[in-house]
């Protein structure tokens, strides 16, 4: 593909979206025009599109249960307060009370625990940013499950930054 | 399940890595976005302002970076 293509690509993409749900397959059929590889490209987003979303439909309700208050106990870590909250969980400021020192805690919503490919997607999130090294990523320094689910600690850097950042992930 | 730091899988962020490289070959701009967005933290707003381009633009081709990646990370 070149940069023209893609740009196409683009432009038919958003194009697709503005169309209702029904009449994006004719949207889709007119444009590619038998153009089978752009058709498969533009048919895949969408569908990488729209798994997206319904996660996000799915999970603002059920995420409601599973989160935690101040005080609370999660292994060996200590809530001290909510630092963000999204769709799949939420992050928390906690101690670890195993080596005293603070981290931020991501806590998958109870909704998703139970469901292994969450849990997967989940994991690798956790294990894509322990494996970048980066000023501005966090440090992953473990990936734990306990009772209450799985549970992430990253080095905590104080900032509103960082917790837009982690909305943005939990969010998107 | 592995619980430990050792049990990571490189191959992750490679095809991360792999995906990003190649959005800023076929579109510089949007690979910018990306960064600013997902690495670097910033909101719609801050985006926008940084790139000199409407807040609106910024959500839809921040619409379609993700699809593009969540497609490419998925194969």
């Amino acid at each position: 593909m070149n940069r023209e293509e893609f740009s196409r690509l683009q432009e038919l993409f958003q194009r697709a979206l503005d169309q209702s749900r029904e009449g994006r397959e004719s949207f889709i059929r007119k444009v590619c025009q038998g153009d089978e590889e752009l058709r498969s490209e533009l048919e895949s987003l969408l569908f990488a599109h729209d798994r997206e979303s319904e996660l996000e439909e799915t999970v603002t309700l059920s995420a409601q249960i599973g989160y935690l208050k101040p005080g609370e106990l999660v292994g060996p870590y200590r809530i001290e307060e909510e630092i963000g909250r999204g769709g799949m969980g939420a992050v928390y400021l906690a101690e670890d009370t195993r080596l005293q020192r603070t981290v931020a805690l991501k806590v998958l919503a109870e909704a998703f625990v139970v469901d292994p490919k969450q849990q997967k997607r989940f994991r690798r999130e956790a294990q894509a940013a322990a494996a970048l090294s980066h000023p501005g990523i966090t440090t992953i320094y473990a990936l734990e499950e306990v009772e209450a689910g799985s549970i992430s600690p990253a080095n905590m850097c104080v900032g509103r930054r960082f917790a837009r950042w982690w909305k943005t992930v939990l969010c998107r | 399940m592995s619980s430990s730091a050792s049990g990571i899988d490189r191959s992750i962020p490679l095809a991360l890595e792999a995906a990003l490289e190649q959005l800023a070959q076929l579109d510089p701009e949007q690979s910018k976005l990306v960064e600013l967005r997902f690495f670097g933290g910033l909101t719609v707003e801050e985006v926008a302002e940084v790139m000199g381009i409407f807040p609106a633009t910024v959500k839809r081709r921040w619409t379609f970076a993700r699809a593009w990646l969540r497609r490419e990370m998925e194969v």
